[in-house]
């Protein structure tokens, strides 16, 4: 099911709405390469993207390292990312009703002198598009199946 | 498969699978849902007995 978080950040009140998993699932492998490397001196254990590395246990630490990362980022990679993280956002903005942050003409105009705002829109972004993905919200294994599994 | 398609390994599983449709991941479910179904197709084929269909 696809989820909406509001958010009011600064004076603005923002609006994410999830991404469908066709594009969420390439969106999140992006974020991990190019944030990967940022993190590493952080975390101390981001290395290649390893396919069986464990990305969600991984990136469950790093979340409160993102605000930190996003803002040493190459601004050429925020230039590609952050649109596409932001593409399904919606934004209140006063005297203008509702505006959706999916093409560069408002995000300038909702971004323009509040370069803080727009980082913690994209953190607001990640953490609905991925925060459940990355804690592991694993459903409960039913007993029978779990009974049968053992033996 | 190629490197760009790995990322939607997960939704094409499902949809090879026939748990999902293409067009419910490209509109109606969010990576937590394929998440879920994986791990609980996962779950359900370590425990299904062997022999059983």
């Amino acid at each position: 099911m696809i989820k909406t978080d509001n958010r009011t950040i600064g004076d603005l009140d923002f609006t994410v709405t999830q991404l469908p998993a066709s594009k969420g699932y390439p969106l999140f492998f992006k974020l991990l390469k190019h944030l990967g490397p940022v993190l590493a001196p952080l975390l101390g254990q981001f290395g290649d993207l390893d396919p069986k590395m464990d990305v969600k246990a991984a990136l469950k630490r790093a979340l409160p390292s993102i605000v930190m990362a996003l803002a040493s980022v190459d601004p050429l990679v925020m230039e590609q990312l952050g649109p596409e993280l932001l593409a399904n956002t919606q934004v209140n903005l006063p005297g203008r009703g509702l505006v959706q942050l999916n093409n560069i003409g408002n995000r300038d105009l909702v971004f323009s002198g509040r370069i803080k705002t727009m980082l913690l829109a994209i953190v607001h972004s990640i953490e609905v598009n991925f925060a459940d993905f990355i804690e592991g919200n694993e459903p409960a294994v039913p007993q029978s199946l779990e009974t049968a599994s053992a033996s | 498969m190629p490197a760009e398609l790995e990322p939607l390994w997960p939704c094409y599983r499902l949809v090879l699978e026939r748990l999902a449709t293409q067009t419910e991941i490209d509109t109606t479910m969010s990576i937590d849902d394929v998440d879920r179904l994986c791990i609980a197709l996962d779950a359900w084929r370590s425990a299904k007995p062997e022999g059983s269909a």
